[in-house]
């Protein structure tokens, strides 16, 4: 039985005088993995960070597991919910140990010892033992991620929440940091993350949500949502859809406009 | 451990400066025999002078090192953020109107105004981190000249008490305001200390500090109240000492790391053991006249301020 987490209202939300989300609704399943896709703009950001809690609906529910997301308290919320922000910028240097320690903030407070096995036990698990006593600008790109996902771990949520924690990685650094989210969500986890890559999205999650213009265009299985006509009406864009014989997975191949035009009209 | 040692020495021998040097310079063992009333100078002038300079070198450091947390800026301190500035023209006011004893309500109240100020215009114009200490900067010297415009309309009798030590000067604080500056500024850094891991979440990122549980707003107003508070008892004993808030928590931070629980307590006894040094060398340099300690400690502040930018250019 699969229990619904987020149930989303008529929501309502916008920066200032710019109206980004109007009567938004949605229901969110537990122990998916979801991928949240669609062009830059399109309200991804806003709609991680109003489950996040970071910010406040105008109007409408976000319900968490049927309570309203604004009478649980932060602290209460963070023991269950994690997020990692698309960028995080150091104005000081800190050691990875202590980066990493500050996600048992929920459980510890101002006060109580942090207890350093959770540290040491994660860094085992995602290999980066050897970082723990390094300064984070000594950390290239690729591994930073790797640390930032290891302190959202450190955090033990149920449910995660990533801003395009593949954006700027190589290919080798984007699987890798999607093989450990993968395995969250095998032991129950709910990963709720942001993506650029269809492709990954189609390979790694069970459910996907399309955005276009502030609203959710379509939402569900992934063979249902990237369908090719979806896609070429949200990203305005030609594409390739076909099911990838090796992975047999959707594969989403953009098609460049100096390409199509060559192509006579038939083939188009 | 070897680095809590050097901190350990490093106070010490401030205070033994501090208290042996001067004016006059005593040696221990002259100490135990004094007249009347070089005991009466020795008890009633020259220790509440260094525990002034340590209380203020002190508070300074802590409201530093945690401004530049907050505010994710390695510039950000009271004074060039122009909290200083403001307080020291809330002074002024406050002694026209005023009586000496209302000299740290004037204060706090100047501060508040004027840090309300800067974080509204940085707010509304999205000033940069640089762009906000230009700001504060250009306050302080808007206060200054305010308050040499006072002092000079007012004829410089009225004023009950030298107002120009408002430019930094330990010579003349009241020994009333230093009691309960004492008490109000150490309850402040037990705050700021048991603090210590909010600042460390929130130096890094304000919505990841959010969904770690930590209540953003309502963490950082009331270390703003703090920080006002401590920065205007300072003002209130010393007038505006620049430099000591910058420099003091960058070498506490390069020599500790980030961990607040640690550099704050270090920023504390390392600043006020720097204000008693750099007050015992504006005492002795051209004995007996008295430089004012603003004097050194711009001069090394200054010094430092530019090897910084030389260092981190990439901020501008």
């Amino acid at each position: 039985m699969v229990k619904k987490i987020y149930e989303i209202k008529n929501l309502n939300f916008s920066y200032g005088k710019n109206k980004v989300f109007e009567d938004l609704n949605i229901d969110i399943y537990g122990n998916e993995f979801i991928g949240i896709v669609g062009p830059n703009g399109g309200g991804k950001t806003t709609f991680l960070k109003l489950i996040a809690k970071i910010l406040v609906p105008e109007s409408g529910f976000i319900l968490y597991n049927g309570k309203d997301l604004k009478r649980i308290k932060n602290i209460e919320y963070a023991k269950e919910v994690a997020y990692l922000p698309s960028e995080i910028r150091f104005t000081f240097d800190i050691t990875v140990k202590d980066f990493l320690l500050y996600g048992r903030y929920p459980f510890e407070g101002r006060f109580k010892k942090e207890k350093e096995d959770i540290i040491y036990e994660v860094s085992k698990n995602l290999n980066i033992e050897i970082f723990l006593n390094k300064k984070i600008s000594q950390i290239s790109e690729g591994e930073k991620q790797r640390i930032f996902i290891a302190q959202v771990i450190v955090q033990n949520p149920q449910i995660i929440l990533l801003d395009e924690p593949t954006s700027h990685l190589d290919i080798g650094y984007q699987f890798q940091i999607m093989d450990i989210l993968k395995n969250l969500n095998e032991k129950g986890k709910t990963i709720i993350s942001i993506l650029h890559d269809l492709n990954l999205a189609s390979h790694y999650c069970s459910k996907i949500i399309l955005f276009k213009n502030c609203k959710i265009y379509k939402s569900g299985n992934v063979e249902d949502v990237l369908t090719y006509q979806n896609i070429e009406d949200v990203y305005n864009t030609k594409v390739l859809v076909y099911r990838n014989p090796f992975t047999k997975k959707i594969n989403v191949f953009g098609i460049p406009s100096y390409i199509l035009h060559s192509l006579s009209p038939l083939e188009n | 451990m070897k680095k809590n040692f050097l901190i350990v020495i490093f106070f010490l021998l401030a205070i033994y400066f501090g208290i042996f040097f001067g004016s006059k310079i005593y040696s221990p063992k002259e100490i135990l025999n004094l007249s009347e009333i070089e005991k009466t100078i020795f008890l009633k002038i020259r220790i509440p002078r260094v525990i002034c300079a340590f209380i203020v070198g002190a508070g300074l450091s802590i409201s530093g090192c945690v401004l530049q947390s907050i505010l994710k800026n390695p510039l950000a301190e009271s004074y060039t953020l122009g909290i200083s500035g403001g307080a020291s023209l809330g002074i002024a006011i406050g002694v026209l109107i005023g009586n000496i004893n209302s000299i740290p309500f004037f204060s706090f109240m100047g501060s508040i105004l004027s840090f309300f100020l800067i974080l509204t215009i940085s707010f509304f114009k999205k000033f940069s981190t640089t762009s906000i200490i230009l700001a504060g900067i250009s306050l302080n010297f808007i206060s200054s000249s305010l308050v040499l415009f006072l002092v000079s309309i007012v004829s410089y009798e009225k004023f009950p008490l030298r107002i120009l030590f408002l430019f930094g000067d330990l010579s003349s604080f009241s020994s009333k305001i230093l009691l309960y500056s004492s008490i109000l500024i150490f309850l402040s850094f037990i705050f700021l200390v048991y603090s210590g891991r909010v600042y460390d979440i929130l130096s890094i990122d304000e919505e990841k500090a959010k969904t770690l549980g930590i209540n953003v707003n309502f963490e950082k107003y009331i270390t703003y109240f703090i920080i006002c508070l401590i920065s205007s008892l300072c003002v209130s004993l010393s007038g505006i000492i620049g430099f000591v808030g910058l420099i003091i928590p960058h070498i506490a931070r390069g020599l500790f790391g980030s961990i607040h629980k640690k550099i704050i307590p270090i920023s504390f006894i390392l600043g006020g053991s720097f204000l008693i040094f750099c007050d015992t060398i504006s005492r002795v340099i051209i004995r007996p006249v008295e430089i004012p300690v603003g004097v050194i400690t711009g001069f090394f502040g200054g010094i430092f301020f530019l090897t910084l930018l030389i260092k981190t250019e990439k901020i501008w």
